[in-house]
C-alpha cells in the first residue's frame, strides 16, 4: 500500500522535529550549591585568624563553563543535534560553577576578615542571616549605643560586598542574570552553615538561633 | 425642668428612683445644687443641678438617732454630651447645722482630652468607683466650696487610682465656674500640685510637676509618645504648664525638662542613653509648636549617631504641627492615630555644625511625604563624619572624610524628590583608604526631576585618583532628570598632561548606565607617573584618542587606542576595560602591542645590567585584580626587522640567571667575568600567566622540555636557558625586586 509515503512522513516529521534543537541552560543548582558552601565555610570559620595568604584556585571550584553555545548546535550535524537534544538538559544539571575568580577570592578575603568583627553580634542576636542573603539587623538593643553605628556600617559594608560577590560569580560564569538564583542558594547555604548560637531567619522570616 | 438647661449638656435619663427624706427643722435648703456642684468638676453635673429641681418627692420617715438630714439621690445613668455616668449617687447630710456631701459613682466615662494623638484620652476615659466626700461644704446663696474634700477614684485603663486625695473645690454659681485644686497624686513617683478652673464652655488645667519617672509614665500610655514607636526605659520629668479647652480649639503650653532619659524601639534602631533635654510644648488653634534642647547624652538613630557632648547641643523645633487630612477615614472607633502630619516648619541645629530646616512638611512614620527642606553644613569636617558618611556606608564614598562648608535646599512633593540643589565651599573629600581625594572644591549644582536642570559647576583645586595628581579644574554641567552632561569641554590635568573630556553624559536607564564618551589622553610624561606608583622611573609619554566609552555587565568598556611612547618604542593600549574602580577588587583589563622597545634603555630604568636591541611583543587579556596581575599572555622577542646592535652584558646576563634560576656550575661564572658583553642572534620570552604561575617559554625550545632565553650570536657564544617552565609569579617579581635594590643575586 502507501507504507513508503507514510514512512516518509514520519521521517520528515521525525527530522523536522530533531531540527527545532532547543539548549536548555539550566542554573547547575548543585553545583552552586558545592560552590556556595565553599566560600562560606572560608569566610566563617577562620574568624579572627590573620590572613596571610591570599586564597588560592581551589581545584574543585575552579572548572571552567561546560556549557555548549548555541552558535556550536547550529553546525553540529542533523543526527547529533538531535542526541544534543536528548542529552543537553542533562549535562547542564552536571554543569560547574566558577566561583575562583581573583575579585571574588578580594571579596571572600575581605568578608573572612570582617566576620572576625561581626561574629559576637551575630552570636547575641544583635544581627543575623536574613533569608535574602544578606546580613540583617535583628535587634541592636544589646549593642552599646557608640557601638551601634559602628556595627551598622559594617553590616552595610559586609552586604555590599555580598552583592558584589553573588554579582561576580553571575558575571564570571557569563550569566548576570543568575543573580539572584547565586543570592538564594547562598543564602540557604549561609544559613546551614551558620554556627550554632548564630541568629537567622526561617523562610518565613521569622529569627531562630541555631 | 427647663430652667437654667445649658445647652452644652444633654440629660438623657434622669431618674430619682429612691429618694428617702428624714425630715428636721431646717432652713430650706435647694439640694439639687449642691448635688450639682460635687459633680461640676467631673464636667456634667449642672445638668443635673436642673434636672432635680423639683424633682424629689420628698417622703417623711422615722428620723435616725441624731437627727439631721439626709438625702439620698440615685441619679442612675446621666449622659451629658461626652460623659456617662453610671450609678451615680449623691448623698447630703446636715449634722446640726454643718452640710456633708458624698457622691459616688460606679462608673464615669469622660471626653477626650485635648491634646490627644492617639489613645491618651483612653486611660482616664473611664473612671470606676469614684467617691468624693466632703466633711464641711460652705453653702451661701453665691458659692458653694469644700476646702478639705477628699477624692478616691480608679483609673483601670492606666492602672491607676487614688486614695482620699484632698481637694478643695470653688463652685462660683454666678460666674458659672468651678475651681479646684489638688496636689498629685504621686503617680509615677511624681510630684507636684494639679489646679482647674470648670466653666461651662471649657476647663483649664495648671499643673506644676517633678520628678515624674518617664518608664512609668509610658508604660502607662498617658504620654503622646504612646504613638511613636519607641519605649522610655528611664527618665525623670519636670513640666509646668496649662491645658484650655475653652477656646474653639483645645490649647496648652508646658515648659518642661527631662532627664536621664532613655528610650528604645523594640530592634534598637532609635535608641538615646541618658539624655538631658529642656524646653516648651505648645498646643494652639494652629496646631502644636516643640522646642526641645538635647543637651547631653547618647542618641542613636540608624544610622547615626551623636554624643551630644562632643557634637554640642541638639536642637530641634516644630511649628504648627498637626495631622494632615488628606482623605476621610473612618473614625467611629473614636479617635485614632492620624496616619499623616503636618507642620508649617521644622528646624533641626546640631550645634555649630549643621543645621537643617525644613517648610511646609508633611510626614507619616514611614517617612517624609512632603516638605521644602533647606540644609547647611558650617562645618563639614564633623557634620560630614557624623551625619554623612553613616548614610554612604558600603559605598565608595563610605570611607570619606569631608572638610568645608555646604549648603543646599530638597524639595518633595508627594512622596517624591523634585528638586535639588547644593553649593559648597572649601570642599575636600579624602578617601581614608587613599583610592581618591578632592581639595577646595567649590560648586554648585542643581537638578530638577522634570525637567534640566540649571548650569552646574564644580571647580576643585587639585585631588588624585588612585594616587594620580590631578591639577586644578573647572568643569561645567547640567544635571537632567535621570543623568549628568557636560556643557563644555573639561581638561583634567595629569601631571603635565591630562585627560581631554570632549562629550561626556552618564544617564542612568533600566538596562544599566548609558555612557556618552569622546575625548582623548593629552600626553602625559611617564616619569613622574611612574614615581607616584612607586615604579622604577623611565621615559615616555602616554596618550590617546578614547572616541567612546561603554557601560555594560562586564564594567566600563574604553574604545579607542591608548599610546604609550616608551623606550623609544610604543605599546598601543586597545580593549580597555574597567570595573569596581574603588571597590575591594577594583579590575583592570587590557591587551596591548609592543613595538620596537629599545632594550637598553628597559635595563636602564630597571637598573638590570645593559642589553641593546630591540624587542616587541604583545599583551594579551591582562587582567589586574586590585593592581595585581591575575592574567595574562605576554610575548616579548627580539624584533628580528629592528636593525642595531644586539649585545647583552655581562651583568645583565648574572640578572637574567638569577631571575631564572641560576648558572648551572661556578665554572661558567668565572668564565663570563672575562667578558664586558655578548653579543646576541635573539632573545625574548613569553609568559602565560594564569593565578600565580607563569607558564614560561623563550625564542626557541631547547632538549628536556628546556626553553632558549637569550640564542648567542658571534663569539664568546652565550645561550642562556631556561629549564622551569613554571614559575611562581609573586616569587619571579620578589627576585626583580632583588635585583633591581643591587642585591647579589640569588644563585642557585
Amino acid at each position: 500500500m502507501n507504507v513508503i509515503p507514510r514512512l516518509s512522513m514520519v521521517l520528515v516529521l521525525t527530522l523536522a522535529l530533531s531540527a527545532c534543537v532547543t539548549i536548555h541552560i539550566y542554573f547547575p543548582a548543585a553545583a552552586a550549591e558545592e560552590a556556595a558552601r565553599s566560600i562560606v565555610r572560608d569566610v566563617l570559620e577562620h574568624q579572627g585568624a590573620p590572613d596571610a595568604e591570599r586564597p588560592g584556585p581551589d581545584p574543585d571550584a575552579a572548572l571552567e563553563p561546560a556549557w555548549r553555545d548555541a552558535g556550536a548546535a547550529k553546525r553540529l550535524p542533523l543526527l547529533a543535534r538531535a542526541l544534543e537534544r536528548m542529552v543537553a538538559p542533562a549535562a547542564a544539571q552536571n554543569m560547574d560553577l566558577r566561583v575562583d575568580t581573583p575579585a571574588a577570592n578580594r571579596l571572600r578575603a575581605a568578608m573572612r576578615e570582617r566576620h572576625a568583627q561581626l561574629a559576637p553580634h551575630f552570636r547575641s542576636g544583635a544581627i543575623g542571616f536574613g533569608r535574602d542573603g544578606f546580613v540583617t539587623v535583628r535587634d541592636l538593643s544589646e549593642v552599646s549605643l557608640r557601638e551601634r553605628a559602628t556595627v551598622r556600617q559594617a553590616v552595610d559594608e559586609e552586604n555590599a560586598d555580598r552583592r558584589a560577590l553573588y554579582a561576580e560569580i553571575a558575571r564570571a560564569n557569563g550569566r548576570p542574570d543568575w543573580e539572584n538564583q547565586i543570592r538564594e542558594t547562598f543564602a540557604r547555604i549561609w544559613i546551614e552553615e551558620a554556627p550554632s548560637g548564630y541568629w537567622y531567619q526561617d523562610p518565613a522570616g521569622n529569627w531562630q538561633q541555631k | 425642668m427647663a430652667a437654667g438647661y445649658s445647652p452644652l449638656f444633654r440629660m438623657t435619663r434622669l431618674r430619682v428612683a429612691l429618694l428617702r427624706v428624714w425630715l428636721i427643722p431646717v432652713r430650706p435648703i435647694r439640694v439639687w445644687l449642691l448635688a450639682g456642684a460635687l459633680l461640676l468638676p467631673w464636667g456634667g453635673l449642672p445638668a443635673l443641678a436642673l434636672a432635680a429641681d423639683g424633682a424629689p418627692t420628698a417622703s417623711a420617715a422615722t428620723p435616725p438617732p441624731g437627727a439631721g438630714l439626709q438625702i439620698d439621690i440615685d441619679v442612675g445613668q446621666a449622659i451629658h454630651q461626652a460623659i456617662g455616668a453610671e450609678n451615680l449617687r449623691a448623698r447630703l447630710s446636715w449634722i446640726g447645722r454643718q452640710p456633708r456631701f458624698e457622691l459616688r459613682a460606679d462608673s464615669l466615662t469622660l471626653p477626650t482630652l485635648p491634646v490627644s494623638p492617639r489613645d491618651s484620652a483612653a486611660p482616664f476615659g473611664r473612671i470606676e468607683n469614684l467617691q468624693l466626700s466632703c466633711p464641711r461644704v460652705e453653702v451661701t446663696n453665691r458659692r458653694i466650696a469644700c476646702a478639705e474634700a477628699r477624692l478616691s477614684a480608679r483609673f483601670p485603663q492606666a492602672a491607676l487610682g487614688l486614695e482620699a486625695v484632698p481637694l478643695a473645690f470653688d463652685w462660683d454659681r454666678q460666674a458659672g465656674q468651678v475651681r479646684f485644686s489638688l496636689p498629685w497624686p504621686e503617680w509615677f513617683g511624681g510630684r507636684g500640685r494639679l489646679e482647674g478652673l470648670v466653666r461651662a464652655h471649657g476647663v483649664r488645667l495648671d499643673f506644676e510637676l517633678g520628678d515624674l519617672d518617664l518608664q512609668r509614665l509610658d508604660r502607662s500610655g498617658l504620654l503622646p509618645a504612646a504613638t511613636l514607636p519607641v519605649a522610655v526605659t528611664a527618665g525623670r520629668l519636670a513640666a509646668a504648664g496649662w491645658l484650655e479647652t475653652t477656646g474653639a480649639a483645645p490649647a496648652g503650653n508646658a515648659e518642661v525638662r527631662i532627664t536621664g532619659l532613655g528610650f528604645s524601639d523594640a530592634p534598637g534602631l532609635r535608641a538615646g542613653e541618658a539624655l538631658g533635654l529642656a524646653g516648651q510644648l505648645r498646643q494652639d488653634p494652629t496646631g502644636i509648636a516643640v522646642q526641645l534642647e538635647f543637651t547631653d547624652g547618647l542618641l542613636f538613630v540608624d544610622p547615626w549617631f551623636l554624643d551630644l557632648a562632643e557634637t554640642g547641643p541638639l536642637e530641634v523645633s516644630v511649628s504648627e504641627l498637626q495631622p494632615a487630612v488628606l482623605r476621610a477615614e473612618p473614625s467611629d472607633s473614636g479617635p485614632i492615630a492620624p496616619a499623616h502630619w503636618q507642620a508649617r516648619a521644622a528646624d533641626a541645629r546640631i550645634g555649630t555644625h549643621a543645621s537643617v530646616r525644613a517648610e511646609d512638611l508633611r510626614f507619616s512614620t514611614a517617612g517624609l511625604e512632603q516638605g521644602d527642606i533647606a540644609w547647611e553644613a558650617s562645618r563639614l569636617d564633623t557634620a560630614g563624619q557624623w551625619l554623612v558618611q553613616p548614610v554612604l556606608a558600603g559605598t565608595v564614598l563610605g570611607r570619606t572624610r569631608f572638610q568645608g562648608e555646604a549648603e543646599g535646599r530638597l524639595r518633595l512633593v508627594g512622596d517624591r524628590l523634585v528638586a535639588v540643589s547644593a553649593r559648597w565651599r572649601d570642599l575636600t573629600l579624602l578617601d581614608e583608604l587613599q583610592r581618591f581625594a578632592l581639595t577646595g572644591a567649590r560648586g554648585h549644582l542643581g537638578w530638577q526631576a522634570d525637567r534640566i536642570g540649571p548650569v552646574s559647576f564644580l571647580t576643585a583645586g587639585g585631588g588624585h585618583v588612585l594616587g594620580m595628581p590631578v591639577a586644578p579644574f573647572d568643569s561645567r554641567f547640567q544635571l537632567d532628570p535621570d543623568g549628568v552632561r557636560l556643557v563644555q569641554p573639561l581638561h583634567l590635568g595629569v601631571l603635565d598632561g591630562g585627560l581631554n573630556v570632549d562629550v561626556l553624559s552618564v544617564h542612568l536607564r533600566p538596562e544599566g548606565p548609558q555612557i556618552e564618551f569622546e575625548g582623548g589622553v593629552q600626553a602625559v610624561s611617564l616619569e613622574p607617573l611612574t614615581a607616584v606608583f612607586g615604579w622604577p622611573a623611565f621615559a615616555g609619554t602616554l596618550s590617546g584618542i578614547i572616541p567612546r566609552v561603554r557601560y555594560d555587565v562586564q564594567g566600563l568598556r574604553v574604545d579607542g587606542r591608548l599610546l604609550v611612547r616608551l623606550f623609544d618604542g610604543e605599546v598601543v593600549i586597545r580593549d580597555l576595560r574597567i570595573r569596581d574602580l574603588f571597590g575591594v577588587a577594583p579590575t583592570l583589563a587590557l591587551s596591548a602591542e609592543i613595538r620596537r622597545l629599545e632594550l637598553e634603555q628597559v635595563t636602564r630604568a630597571f637598573d638590570f645590567g645593559r642589553v641593546e636591541g630591540r624587542v616587541s611583543g604583545r599583551l594579551d587579556e591582562l587582567l589586574l585584580v586590585d593592581w595585581l596581575p591575575e592574567r595574562m599572555d605576554l610575548v616579548l622577542m627580539t624584533d628580528p626587522e629592528a636593525p642595531g646592535r644586539r649585545r647583552i652584558s655581562q651583568r645583565a646576563v648574572e640578572n637574567l640567571t638569577a631571575l631564572g634560576g641560576g648558572l648551572q656550575g661556578a665554572a661558567s661564572l668565572i668564565f663570563l667575568r672575562f667578558f664586558e658583553d655578548f653579543t646576541y642572534r635573539r632573545l625574548g620570552f613569553a609568559c602565560v600567566l594564569e593565578g600565580q604561575v607563569c607558564q614560561l617559554s623563550g625564542v626557541a625550545d631547547a632538549p628536556d622540555e628546556a626553553f632558549v632565553l637569550v640564542e648567542g650570536g658571534g663569539l664568546p657564544r652565550i645561550t642562556v636557558i631556561g629549564h622551569n617552565r613554571r614559575v611562581d609569579w609573586p616569587e619571579l617579581v620578589q627576585r626583580l625586586q632583588a635585583v633591581r635594590e643591587g642585591d647579589p643575586p640569588v644563585v642557585q
